[in-house]
C-alpha cells in the first residue's frame, strides 16, 4: 500500500464498513437512476418523436391548432377538425414551389389501428429516423381499391399475412355498424418495422377511402398534405400563402417548429420531473453526510494514529474526501448502470404497450456529465467532515483523549 | 553530534488558556532511554505533542536532532515527525480496519527516509520486528488487529514505532493499560529493540516503580513548575 496510502487506507476503511457504505452507495445509486432516468425516457421520446417524419418541410391542415394537426397527421392522435377540398389538393400541388405533395385522408378505425388513404406517393416521400424510406417486408404497394398494406405492428398484433382478407367500415369499426358500411379488403404488403406510428396504421388508396366513405375519389376531400419544397427558402412565404389561402381555412405548419411548440408545453413537467429526481440526489447525499458525521466521533483515534505516523491534517482532511468521492463515483456508476439495464429491459415493453421508441438512450456525454456532477458533490458533502477533522487535528495535539 | 532532544525556555500554554508548561533547560543524548514522570495531568501528553511538532510553543525552542520545530512548516513539520519520530500511545494504537502486518508499515508509509531504510515493502522487517519483541510473527500476520490482547497490541504499536529505524521513540504511558507481567516484559522488549537500534526513548509515565530500568529519570514537574500567572492557572 505504498504507492498511494490515502487511497489504501480510504478503501480499507470502506471495506471495514461495507454494511453503511453499501447503503451510501444504493442510495446514491438508485437517486442517480431516477435522475438519468427520467432525463433517458424524455429526451429518447423526444428524439423519436422528432424522427417520425423528416423531410416533409410543411404539413398543410383545414385551421386548428398546430400541435393539433401535427398530433392528427404525424402521430395519429386525435382527428384533425376539417378536412381540405380537392380543389385545394389540386391547386397546392400545382404550385410551382411545391416538389411533391401526399394526400393523407384519416378517420377510419381497424380494430384499434387506424386507417390511413393515401397514394403511392406516400411510399415514395415519407422519411423517417436518418431519412428512411418506407421499405415493404412482404408484398408490394397498393394498386386496386381493395388492396391494403399494413404497418408491421398491425400484422403482427393482429395475425395478418398477406392474402387475409379484411373489412373496413365507416366510422370507429369497432363494433361493426351497418352491413352497407362494409367494403372488403386484402393484404397485399406489409411494410418493414419503423417503430413510429406508421407501424400501426392500415394503408390504402384515396380511391378506396372514397369509397368507404361514399365518395367519388376526384371530388373527395382529405385531412392533410404533406409537403416538399423544390427551393427551401420559399418555405415561409408558402406558409404565408397557405395560411391566407382566399377559399378556404387552412393552415400550414412546420413540423419542427410544431413539435418545438409541444415541447414548450411538455417541457415544463419534464424539467419538473428532473428537478425532483436531482433534489432526490441531493437527499441522498444529505444522508450519508449523516452517517457520515455521525461516525466521525468514532474516528478521533484513528485521525490521532494517523497523525502520529506523519500525516498531515491536509492528509487526515483528504483521506475522508477520498472517502466520499469513492462512495459518490461508485453510486453514480451503478445508478448508470442501472438505467442501461432499465431501459434495455423496458424499451421493448414500451414500444409494444404504447408504441413509444426511446432513440438515443444510449451512454453519452450526458451520462460523463452526471458522473463527474455526482461524484464531484460527493466530494463536497465530504469536505464537512474534512473539516471538521481538519480543525480538530489543529487544536488537539496527539492525545487521543481516552 | 546534535542532542535527540534539546529544550529552552519552553513555554506552553493551551489556546485562550493562561501558560500551562514552562520548561528551562532539558537534554536528551542520541540512543539515551529517559524516563519522564509525571502525574496525570501534569503535561507529559502535551509535550508530546510539542516534540512531535502538532502543538507550537509561546515561547522558547524545541530542537529534535538539532532541527529546530518552530523554524519549520506545519508540513515540514508533519514530514519530519513521519521521518525521525516513533510513537506509542497509552491505547488505541492500531488502525482497526487494517491487518496487524499493515498497522507496522505504517509507521513508514509517510516517510520515504524510514521507508528506504527497509527492504522491498517492508514485510521482512515487519515480521522480523514482531518476532523481536515476543509475537509469534507467523500467526500474527494471519490476525485482526481487534482479535488482540491489549499487551500484544502495545507490541504491534512498539514494532510501527521502530520501523524504519527513527532515533526519537516517544511512549505516551504504553504501559498504563497492562497488568504488572505483561508491563514488565513489554518493557524489556522495548528497552531491548530501542538498545538495539539506537534510538533514544523517551518514556512517559505516572509510574515511578518503572524509573529503574531506564538510563535516567527526569521529574515533570522538577524541571519546569508550569507558570502561575493567577491562581487558577494550569495544572494540578
Ligand atoms: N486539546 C486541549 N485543549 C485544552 N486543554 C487541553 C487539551 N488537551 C489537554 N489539555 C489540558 O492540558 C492539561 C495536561 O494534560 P496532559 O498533557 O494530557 O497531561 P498528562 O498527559 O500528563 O496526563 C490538562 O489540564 C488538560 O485539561
Ligand atoms: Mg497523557
Amino acid at each position: 500500500m505504498s504507492r498511494f496510502p490515502l487511497l489504501a487506507l480510504a478503501l480499507a476503511s470502506l471495506r471495514a464498513r461495507l454494511g453503511t457504505v453499501l447503503l451510501m452507495v444504493m442510495t446514491l445509486a438508485l437517486s442517480t437512476l431516477l435522475f438519468t432516468g427520467v432525463a433517458k425516457l424524455s429526451d429518447g421520446m423526444r428524439a423519436s418523436f422528432e424522427a417520425t417524419l423528416v423531410e416533409t418541410d410543411l404539413i398543410i391542415g383545414a385551421r386548428s391548432a398546430p400541435v393539433n394537426l401535427l398530433l392528427a397527421t404525424v402521430f395519429r392522435i386525435g382527428d384533425p377538425p376539417a378536412n381540405i377540398s380537392a380543389r385545394a389538393v389540386r391547386q397546392i400541388g400545382d404550385l410551382d414551389e411545391v416538389a411533391w405533395s401526399v394526400p393523407l385522408s384519416l378517420g377510419d378505425n381497424h380494430r384499434g389501428f387506424r386507417v390511413l388513404g393515401t397514394n403511392a406517393d406516400y411510399f415514395s416521400y415519407y422519411r423517417f429516423g436518418a431519412g428512411m424510406p418506407l421499405l415493404l417486408a412482404e408484398g408490394r404497394q397498393f394498386a386496386a381499391a381493395e388492396d391494403v398494406v399494413l404497418g408491421a405492428e398491425v400484422a403482427r398484433d393482429l395475425g395478418y399475412a398477406l392474402g387475409t382478407e379484411l373489412s373496413l367500415t365507416h366510422g370507429l369499426g369497432q363494433a361493426g355498424i351497418s352491413d352497407h358500411d362494409e367494403h372488403a379488403f386484402r393484404v397485399v404488403g406489409i411494410l418493414r418495422p419503423t417503430g413510429t406510428p406508421v407501424d400501426r396504421t392500415l394503408h390504402v388508396s384515396l380511391v378506396a377511402m372514397a369509397e368507404i366513405h361514399g365518395q367519388i375519389a376526384e371530388d373527395a376531400s382529405v385531412s392533410a398534405l404533406l409537403i416538399g419544397l423544390a427551393n427551401k427558402p420559399s418555405i415561409l412565404r408558402l406558409k404565408r400563402r397557405i395560411d391566407t389561402w382566399p377559399d378556404e381555412a387552412l393552415l400550414a405548419i412546420l413540423p419542427g417548429q410544431a413539435l418545438g411548440e409541444l415541447w414548450a408545453v411538455t417541457g415544463l413537467a419534464e424539467r419538473a420531473l428532473l428537478g425532483i429526481s436531482g433534489f432526490v440526489i441531493i437527499v441522498g447525499l444529505m444522508s450519508a453526510l449523516t452517517s457520515l458525521l455521525t461516525g466521525l466521533a468514532a474516528r478521533r483515534r484513528e485521525v490521532a494514529v494517523l497523525r502520529a505516523v506523519g500525516a498531515g491534517p491536509l492528509q487526515i482532511g483528504g483521506l475522508l474526501v477520498l472517502e466520499t468521492t469513492l462512495i459518490g463515483f461508485a453510486g453514480a456508476i451503478i445508478g448508470i448502470g442501472l438505467t442501461q439495464v432499465g431501459l434495455w429491459l423496458a424499451g421493448p415493453m414500451l414500444q409494444l404497450r404504447w408504441g413509444l421508441g426511446l432513440l438515443g438512450t444510449g451512454l453519452g456525454m450526458f451520462d460523463v456529465y452526471v458522473l463527474a456532477g455526482v461524484t464531484m458533490a460527493a466530494a463536497l458533502v465530504g469536505l464537512v467532515p474534512a473539516c471538521i477533522a481538519y480543525r480538530r487535528t489543529l487544536m488537539d495535539g496527539l492525545d487521543i483523549g481516552v | 553530534m546534535t542532542p535527540a532532544l534539546d529544550l529552552d525556555s519552553l513555554v506552553f500554554g493551551w489556546p485562550g488558556a493562561p501558560p500551562f508548561l514552562a520548561i528551562d533547560q532539558l537534554q536528551i543524548e542520541r540512543g539515551e532511554r529517559v524516563f519522564l514522570q509525571g502525574a496525570s495531568g501534569a503535561g507529559k501528553s502535551t509535550l508530546l505533542g510539542l516534540i512531535g511538532g502538532i502543538l507550537q510553543p509561546q515561547t522558547g525552542h524545541i530542537r529534535v536532532l538539532g532541527q529546530d520545530m518552530s523554524a519549520l512548516s506545519g508540513r515540514a513539520r508533519d514530514r519530519f515527525r513521519a521521518d525521525h519520530l516513533g510513537v506509542i500511545f497509552q491505547m488505541f494504537n492500531l488502525l482497526p480496519f487494517l491487518g496487524v502486518v499493515e498497522n507496522v508499515k505504517l509507521g513508514c508509509q509517510f516517510s520515504p527516509v524510514r521507508r528506504a531504510r527497509i527492504s522491498g515493502d517492508g514485510r521482512e522487517e515487519t515480521l522480523a520486528l514482531l518476532e523481536a519483541l515476543g509475537l509469534d510473527a507467523a500467526d500474527m500476520a494471519k490476525r485482526r488487529v481487534g482479535e488482540l490482547s491489549v499487551g500484544q497490541q502495545q507490541r504491534v504499536a512498539a514494532a510501527r514505532a521502530l520501523l524504519g529505524g527513527p532515533e526519537l521513540i516517544l511512549a505516551d504511558e504504553p504501559t498504563s493499560a497492562l497488568d504488572a507481567a505483561n508491563r514488565d516484559q513489554f518493557l524489556d522488549v522495548l528497552l531491548e529493540q530501542t538498545g538495539k537500534s539506537g534510538a533514544a526513548l523517551i518514556f512517559m509515565s505516572h509510574d515511578e516503580a518503572l524509573a529503574d530500568r531506564f538510563d535516567r529519570r527526569v521529574g515533570l514537574e522538577a524541571i519546569g513548575k508550569p507558570a502561575r500567572v493567577n491562581p487558577q492557572g494550569g495544572a494540578t
